[in-house]
């Protein structure tokens, strides 16, 4: 497994919101657009890197999802598809949110298309009264307005109650 | 050397330095109230770009927020509604009449009834390269008679993804499709011009991928030295005129894959100089079945890409290797690191593999696919364990560099056989084994 890391060995230092340290090679690192053109750019002179919009429990996520996506090559497609699904399964929607920022933040496009995907597959085919409970969304809408809405676009409410 | 099994899932545990468990982001989690809607604008966009139109729709509901967020979606899918042609026609319709999104950066539509309206899909089509989409994909069900794509698309300046099931294809004279990098066409019938005429006005053409396409008896793919291409795939599943001929011709590809049935009379693939992946594959559930005249054949694509790094072959490609192997093959040699077989392990294949194994002196990750295989020459297997044992003095320092053995549905031929006695099912565990207690024999 580690055959492809031998020759690297770099490592630095992210900092999350909430103050924890964590050591990453500079190969797991580059998963992230955000870091690599942090790297390139040359602005990683200080030891390290403050994430302040992401949390502890979040970052660990995040890197072990790079890490795995680092560490294996391209001709292990089919291992990394049964790790993404594994991934985010049983994972509940708070630290799901967190993952779908922090991935954004960072731009690591696989993993935010994951849990993009993850979200979206929540509130497929669902009614709208169960999406609102299931994200605690705030239906900020008079009921005569959320009337008017749905009378407004009808044709894709058909089959739903 | 590693092995694993892949019935069994293991998550690595990450090392990773982690002084205490921070209390404080769980409780931010807690407090922060309806997470989804308060997310940005495009990362909405983008989550909203998984879901169908109708599902894009009915979020208008949600709340205030997302009143009028369906209108700038980017991405529009609609796939096919459990309602009349003319209901969905109109649903479409109305759809796209209140886009209100400056670009759109996918169009899909999948439909299931086979009324076709072509004006309409005309329309839509029309709509879409006017707000400059970046990724076209049609799919029509196999009953409807071929759609024929309107001449206009032909000069689209923005379709970089292009993706087609059952539609028909007439060229214009002339016509460039400047930004097109993935094209990819299924069961497309050809009524005017071939495959050549459209890599030809394709200045930027990655990657194609010629599934099933029909019009043509012949097909010809020539990809020209100044040319984009580096992945092209070929899949046949139909039975071709056996006076047929596929001509493959593009050195400077890096990914190639073919998946026939072998019916055609002829197979000329050119030597590709630069080839980095080659997968070969019949589309049979069981494969296996190639003819005895198309040995000849097999060995000549194997041996034009012999320099490939990753290889992938199905049980007819070794099956075929296993017989005449003493006359033909003994000057054959592969470079690849990587070999991914799909196999039964039954005894009519261990030559083949055997073969492989002991002529790929670079190899370092060995992928064994098992699968149910027709073997043509189904000996008992309790030979399976001599057969390893034989071959041992001949495999001394040769598999040095195998480093990841990789069995995927290990126990799946076991399963799928009619085991009549716990004797039957444990020769065929035993077979199996043997072949593992090789290859950890005879690597380091």
């Amino acid at each position: 497994m580690a055959s492809s890391i031998e020759n690297n060995n770099e490592k630095l230092t992210l900092k999350s919101s909430d103050g924890e340290e964590f050591l990453v090679e500079k190969h797991v690192a580059l998963q992230s657009t955000l870091l690599q053109n942090m790297l390139d750019s040359d602005c990683s002179s200080a030891d390290v890197i403050p994430l302040p919009k992401i949390d502890a429990r979040t970052l660990a996520l995040v890197l072990g999802y790079c890490k795995k996506h680092a560490d294996a090559s391209s001709s292990k497609q089919g291992e990394l598809n049964s790790f993404d699904s594994e991934f985010l399964k049983d994972m509940d929607m708070g630290a799901l949110f967190n993952l779908v920022l922090a991935a954004n933040f960072m731009e690591i496009k696989g993993l935010l298309d994951i849990a993009a995907q993850k979200i979206a597959d929540t509130i497929k085919d669902k009614p709208h009264q169960e999406v609102r409970e299931i994200f605690h969304v705030e239906n900020d809408y008079t009921p005569e307005e959320e009337a008017a809405v749905r009378e407004e676009n009808r044709w894709a409410f058909e089959g739903f109650p | 050397m590693q092995i694993c099994f892949w019935f069994c899932k293991a998550m690595e545990a990450t090392t990773l330095k982690r002084p205490r468990i921070s209390k404080k982001a769980h409780k931010d989690l807690e407090e922060k109230r309806d997470p989804l809607t308060s997310l940005p604008e495009p990362l909405l966009h983008h989550i909203l770009s998984y879901l169908t139109m109708k599902d894009v729709i009915r979020t208008s509901v949600l709340a205030k927020r997302w009143k009028y967020l369906w209108l700038y979606v980017p991405c529009l899918k609609f796939s096919p509604l459990k309602m009349s042609r003319s209901k969905e026609v109109a649903f479409i319709n109305q759809s796209l009449l209140l886009h209100k999104g400056p670009a759109i950066q996918k169009l899909s539509l999948t439909f299931l009834q086979s009324d076709a309206e072509t004006h309409h899909v005309d329309s839509w089509i029309y709509f879409a390269k006017t707000r400059n989409v970046n990724e076209l994909n049609l799919d029509f069900p196999p009953t409807s008679a071929f759609y024929r794509l309107p001449h206009f698309l032909f000069s689209s300046t923005s379709v970089t993804v292009l993706s087609l099931v059952r539609c028909e294809i007439h060229f214009p004279v002339k016509f460039k499709l400047s930004s097109l990098k993935t094209l990819s066409l299924e069961q497309v019938y050809f009524s005017g011009g071939e495959i050549n005429d459209l890599t030809d006005s394709t200045p930027i053409l990655e990657s194609l991928s010629l599934t099933d396409c029909k019009g043509f008896t012949n097909l010809y793919v020539y990809v020209f030295s100044g040319s984009k291409i580096t992945t092209l795939k070929i899949h046949e599943s139909d039975q071709c005129s056996s006076n047929s001929v596929l001509s493959i011709s593009a050195d400077y590809i890096a990914s190639f894959e073919l998946v026939t049935s072998m019916s055609r009379g002829y197979y000329f693939i050119h030597k590709m100089k630069s080839l980095e992946s080659a997968s070969f594959g019949c589309n049979k559930v069981n494969c296996g079945q190639y003819k005895a005249d198309k040995e000849d054949t097999v060995f000549e694509i194997i041996d034009g890409v012999r320099h490939a790094k990753y290889l992938r072959l199905c049980s007819c490609y070794i099956q075929v290797l296993c017989r005449n192997k003493e006359q033909r093959l003994n000057c054959l040699s592969f470079d690849a690191t990587c070999l991914e077989i799909k196999t039964g392990l039954t005894q009519g294949e261990l030559p083949g593999i055997s073969y492989m194994l002991g002529h790929s002196p670079n190899i370092k990750t060995l992928i064994i696919n098992i699968d149910k295989i027709h073997a043509k020459n189904l000996n008992n297997n309790s030979e399976g364990g001599e057969y390893w044992k034989l071959q041992e003095p001949i495999f001394v320092d040769l598999l040095c560099n195998l480093k990841d053995v990789k069995i995927y549905n290990f126990m799946k031929n076991l399963e799928s056989k009619q085991m009549s006695t716990t004797e039957d099912f444990l020769a065929h565990l035993q077979n199996d084994m043997n072949f593992l207690r090789f290859l950890l024999k005879n690597s380091r």
